[in-house]
């Protein structure tokens, strides 16, 4: 609890979640003692009065707090019981708003600790899967996430696909989804089984929570022959499909929205109905085989950004660090300050001279990186010796030159590695279609 | 009933107990108890006597002493005592009478001293000293302060008498209705006119959708672990919902894409000074809730609410009224259109900041609710509110002893809220009734029983089946005969027939009915074995959309009619109502986390109370005349007027433009839209330096209303020009006096002169 000493010792004996009596200036007031956000006036008792409506009473204003009636035990959650002849597929729970409700003590949203109660509030899913299993490798916001984290996901789902699980549905904060599907991507090559991840916008505690299409969407996909890694969430701000985009392609490209997850350069891999139609939108990986483990991971590299006047000092610094590669987010083609006082191309000469590989790929998010077509172009490519990052994300580019790094620390093989297609990362075509897609 | 009056000296006390008499009272007076007493003891009733008397009775009998000596008087109870004076008297009275009503009679300083009598000192000071004996020593301040109804007495004497009027027959009401056990709550909904409560999009609602986005809703569990009765029902009928988008007047806020910005600061401050003006308590720290509501009148299947303040009371002609709770929050998007499937919102209203009145049981008659209403409009009105159609709203409460508490929404006008409360009251008395006759059942089994009907005679039964749909059949068992019985304003047949139609379909059939109507005698006939009816069953279907959990429905609300009468939400049609859901409980609030409590600091509190519409029309009747104050303080153009009325220093005429010549204008069609506050200032401009008459405003702002702002034509023929045409006039007309010359110039020239000018002008020439 985080009241006043004045208010605990106003509530002396009583529990949070008790009938108290209050006795005030303002007033005698009857109700259910509630819990102290961290925010606001913690020097004001707040209480759910018999209208439902929460107040705040300053202990200076109260005379007394009665408590009337203990808290009555709150009745269990109800059990699911899964049909035993639908699919086994296995839930990996690793936090977010999908797995999230009010947390009282923070007047915030939480992380759910049971899993079950993701399932209490869409039943629905028992009539399309049988949930196996669920795993929870670790429960954390999003934004909290390490490149260690992902590894051990990453060995969790291989162990799962081992022991039989006919598909993979992780649950995930939204803010990092990406950079979580494109590092599988990169651990679990031709997976033998769908691997969907899946967040929400909107907390599962509010009735128009995306939690429930989208995890309904992501049990269909999970079950399909679109065996890939990919994000499964809302197409539109519509209730009525989801989009399965692949790991690699793409990005969160909205804080808020519920169809904040769109494929960059690429197409959706299909649109998902949650009565279970699967619309088919491009080529895939199909469901068999032996899916390719491969976590090897170099963290020691850095995603920067370039713009005017950046300064390629923090690269020295980086370097000086113990940094073996870095993404450098670039300008339109793939510009990097060359002629300015504050040019790069002498600390990225010196980098790739001394091993260090540098990847570029552009801010404008969409597009392809062109080492070609203008002079300081040919200066950082051809000269320099940096590697054009092709059509890929900077965030994949990012997770990609780490797994490459995990694997080789000679230049050329680097730069082949990275100019070669691993896992949907590069498409050698730019499809008209696919801009603001 | 026994009514007793008190107020100070010349309040009118004795002009209301003689009024009153006329009506069949009896009256008594505290005094002429006292002149009785020294009667008895031998005295001459002289001030002296009746003092000491008074005296040595309420040593002998206690305080209350005459209290009891005019009970003893008492033979029926019809009763006005007049001149009570203090607490215990009137205790000892309402002892035996509770029901008695103290009626405090008051009236401003100066009309009590402008109507003293001979009797009375002549001296200000003198006349006003009395006051504060009465108050301070005898103990009337108290009395005053304990009493039931308090009666203005400022006008005339025929407004008095029928205020009198007026609270006899409230009391009257009231007496009968606190018989039937009835109690009565408001709850009253205002738009306010800000930006919207949680985001920054305008509350105009004028412009035009450009997207829609569609959505369904999931019931989810409250805070406590709970799901609301009131919510799973809504879930039950599985409906999309689609939402009409608009550029200026949504944005992803309304969308539920974005979370909700800080609470709109002016919305906010309404509420703390709607609370002063309503002496409500203001919590220290205000927490924004979300009350769950799934029909899809909010995106995010949530209404944002906060309670700002509690435990008030308003003042009414059957005494203080207690406020129970004052909230803002968000309006609910409205319905643009019902499908089969799907409902069609717009969300151009979602989130406009909405003040919740809500009173404490303590009306105690319908016409009493419509008074309250009023009243607490016109307090609303004081602030920055939006006007026009849906901008105010009222729900009641309603239960009558052994009845139920409903709840009433949806009055289209204030006016039907009278009758739609008493049909109320009859339906749940008619229930109670009902309730002793029969009883409770079990649920009953539902059958599909298409088949029969594939051949019926009847042509609704036969599209639902063409095209598809089936028909449900059931039975209520001993409910026969009962489905005729009336629950005042509609029969127990179509009351149940409402608990099938909120889920789709459009009624029910029965065999209280006369199936003759529909052609389905035989249909029934089969009916009545598939179901194994007996005599005293009711047999009905149910067809269409969801008849299934229609049915069922009807069954559920049937077999409790002999048990018990459930609380529920009703919506009002034409002076009835009919069932919409159960009554929803408390489990449907949690915190909205995403906005951080309000502390409630002196920098909030500090605001002032706005100046009420009350205050305003006292203000202004001594200026411009009670009525056309009354009129302009209840217009649409008020707070233009005030605006203006900086301005415009003729308020008078400005209040007559802004109410009946605009009024007048609009009736006829025109557009008084366009005319503005700078059209208006430069006619009375106009007006004040002479150059045109008052009768000319109304062709001016036709004028305007239609574009054309130059009003040159109108401008009086002045001066020397006058002088003139005057001259002229005389001349051509050499034989005609002054009235004709008059009525001639006049015709001519019409509102392009002034007359009392023209007057002047033509004396003085024929003079010379």
């Amino acid at each position: 609890m985080k009241y006043s000493k004045k208010i605990q010792s106003l509530i002396s004996k009583g529990k949070i979640g008790d009938e108290i009596l209050i006795e005030s200036s303002k007033g005698t007031f009857f109700g259910t003692l509630m819990p102290r956000p961290e925010i606001g006036d913690k020097d004001s008792l707040i209480i759910k009065l018999k209208n439902g409506y929460n107040i705040g009473i300053k202990s200076k204003n109260i005379r007394s707090v009665k408590v009337i009636k203990k808290m009555e035990e709150k009745k269990a959650i109800r059990e699911i019981h899964f049909d035993k002849s639908k699919p086994n597929i296995s839930l990996f729970v690793t936090g977010g708003t999908i797995a999230s409700k009010i947390d009282y003590d923070t007047g915030a949203v939480k992380a759910l600790m049971n899993p079950q109660e993701i399932l209490d509030t869409i039943p629905e899913l028992s009539n399309i899967v049988n949930i196996a299993d669920i795993s929870r490798p670790f429960t954390k916001m999003s934004e909290d996430m390490e490149p260690n984290d992902w590894i051990s996901l990453a060995k969790g789902i291989y162990k799962k696909i081992e022991n039989g699980s006919k598909g993979i549905i992780v649950t995930h904060g939204t803010d990092t989804l990406h950079y979580t599907s494109a590092a599988l991507s990169f651990f679990l090559q031709k997976p033998s089984v769908p691997i969907v991840l899946v967040g929400a916008q909107r907390s599962s505690d509010r009735p128009s929570t995306d939690a429930h299409m989208n995890l309904i969407c992501s049990a269909y996909t999970s079950l399909s022959d679109i065996s890939e890694v990919g994000i499964c969430m809302h197409a539109t701000m519509n209730d009525d499909y989801c989009y399965f985009i692949r790991g690699t392609k793409v990005r969160k490209m909205h804080t808020s929205r519920r169809d904040a997850f769109r494929p960059i350069n690429d197409l959706p891999l299909a649109k998902i109905w949650p009565n279970g139609k699967i619309e088919k939108l491009q080529d895939y990986h199909k469901r068999g085989g032996k899916t390719i483990l491969d976590t090897k991971f170099d963290n020691k590299v850095a995603l920067l950004k370039t713009y005017p006047g950046s300064n390629p000092g923090i690269m020295k610094y980086l370097i000086d660090k113990g940094y073996h590669g870095f993404v450098l987010e670039g300008t339109g083609l793939g510009h990097v300050p060359t002629n300015s006082k504050n040019s790069w191309i002498p600390i990225i000469k010196k980098s790739i001279k001394d091993g260090i590989p540098v990847v570029v790929t552009s801010q404008t998010i969409y597009g392809r990186v062109n080492p070609n077509v203008y002079t300081n172009l040919r200066v950082l490519y051809h000269e320099s010796k940096a590697i054009p990052g092709e059509d890929m994300l900077s965030e994949t580019a990012y997770i990609k030159l780490g797994w490459v790094l995990g694997h080789t620390k000679d230049m050329d093989k680097i730069r082949e590695m990275m100019l070669t297609n691993v896992s949907g990362e590069i498409n050698s075509r730019s499809n008209p279609k696919t801009f603001l897609w | 009933m026994i009514i007793i009056l008190t107020g100070l000296a010349r309040s009118g006390k004795t002009f209301a107990a003689n009024y009153l008499k006329e009506k069949n009272f009896n009256v008594l007076t505290f005094s002429n108890i006292l002149i009785k007493e020294c009667k008895k003891r031998n005295l001459e009733p002289t001030k002296m006597n009746l003092s000491i008397v008074g005296d040595k009775l309420r040593k002998e009998l206690g305080m209350g002493a005459l209290g009891r000596l005019i009970l003893k008087e008492i033979k029926s109870d019809n009763y006005i005592l007049d001149g009570s004076r203090s607490v215990e008297e009137i205790e000892e009275i309402k002892k035996k009478y509770p029901h008695a009503k103290l009626i405090f009679i008051d009236a401003r300083p100066d009309i009590r001293f402008s109507r003293r009598n001979e009797k009375d000192p002549n001296d200000r000071k003198v006349f006003f000293s009395r006051d504060m004996i009465d108050i301070k020593n005898k103990g009337l301040g108290k009395v005053i302060e304990m009493s039931d109804i308090k009666l203005e007495n400022n006008g005339t004497e025929d407004e008095f008498k029928n205020k009198l009027d007026m609270t006899i027959e409230n009391l009257r009401e009231e007496e009968k209705y606190s018989k039937l056990g009835v109690k009565i709550g408001i709850e009253i909904h205002q738009r306010l006119n800000t930006k919207k409560l949680f985001c920054n999009c305008s509350s105009d609602q004028k412009e035009k959708s450009f997207m829609i986005v569609k959505r369904r809703l999931n019931s989810s569990v409250g805070e406590m672990g709970k799901v609301d009765k009131a919510v799973s029902f809504e879930t039950k009928k599985k409906k999309e919902f689609i939402y009409k988008v608009y550029e200026n007047e949504s944005c992803l806020v309304e969308l539920d894409e974005e979370p909700p910005h800080e609470m709109n600061r002016e919305a906010l401050v309404m509420g703390i000074q709607m609370c002063k003006l309503l002496h409500c308590k203001i919590p220290d720290e205000i927490h924004v809730m979300r009350k769950i509501v799934t029909d899809g009148s909010n995106t995010g299947g949530f209404q944002r609410t906060s309670l700002v303040g509690l435990n008030g009371y308003i003042e009414s002609s059957l005494g203080k009224v207690g406020i129970s709770s004052i909230c803002v929050e968000e309006e609910a998007a409205r319905i643009d259109e019902k499908k089969e499937n799907e409902i069609i919102y717009k969300l151009n209203g979602l989130g406009i900041p909405l003040i919740e009145i809500a009173t404490k049981p303590d009306i105690k008659t319908p016409r009493h609710a419509k008074e309250v209403a009023e009243r607490l409009g016109k307090l609303l009105r004081s602030l920055n509110v939006q006007r026009g159609i849906g901008s105010i709203r009222q729900d009641i409460n309603v239960s009558v002893k052994g009845g139920a508490r409903t709840e009433i929404k949806g009055f289209q006008e204030l006016s039907e809220m009278e009758k739609t409360i008493r049909s109320e009251i009859e339906r749940q008395i008619a229930l109670i009734k009902i309730k002793k006759k029969v009883k409770p059942f079990k649920m009953q089994e539902i059958k599909n029983v298409t088949k029969v009907f594939t051949n019926c005679k009847t042509k609704f039964l036969q599209n639902i089946i063409k095209s598809g749909g089936n028909v449900f059949g059931s039975k209520l068992p001993g409910l026969k005969n009962y489905l005729k019985e009336s629950l005042g304003s509609h029969t127990l047949g179509k009351e149940l027939a409402y608990y099938a139609m909120v889920y789709g379909p459009k009624g029910i059939i029965h065999n209280d009915e006369d199936l003759k109507r529909y052609g389905l005698e035989k249909e029934f006939e089969k009916l009545e074995k598939i179901l194994n009816a007996q005599k005293d069953d009711i047999i009905f279907i149910v067809a269409g959309r969801n008849a299934k959990i229609a049915a069922k429905s009807v069954i559920k609300r049937a077999s409790i009619l002999g048990k018990k009468i459930p609380e529920e939400t009703r919506v009002a049609l034409k002076g009835d109502s009919f069932y919409l859901r159960p009554l929803p409980g408390t489990h449907r609030m949690y915190p909205e986390t995403d906005i951080p409590p309000i502390v409630v600091d002196k920098n909030l509190l500090s605001f002032e109370i706005p100046k009420t519409l009350g205050e305003y029309e006292k203000e202004l009747s001594e200026k411009i005349g009670r009525e056309l104050a009354h009129s302009i303080v209840k217009s649409r153009n008020f707070k233009r007027f005030l605006k203006l009325s900086k301005n415009i220093s003729d308020i008078k005429t400005l209040s007559v433009v802004f109410t009946n010549l605009f009024k007048d204008l609009s009736r006829e069609g025109y557009n008084i839209e366009r005319i503005t506050d700078d059209d208006i200032i430069s006619v009375f401009k106009e007006l004040k330096k002479g150059n045109i008459s008052k009768s000319v405003l109304k062709d001016i702002f036709l004028e305007i209303s239609k574009g054309n702002k130059n009003f040159e034509k109108f401008k009086l023929i002045k001066g020397e020009k006058l002088e003139k045409i005057i001259k002229d006039e005389i001349k051509s007309n050499p034989d005609k006096n002054e009235r004709t010359l008059m009525k001639i110039i006049m015709k001519k020239y019409n509102k392009k002169v002034d007359g009392k000018k023209v007057f002047e002008i033509i004396k003085k020439i024929l003079k010379t």
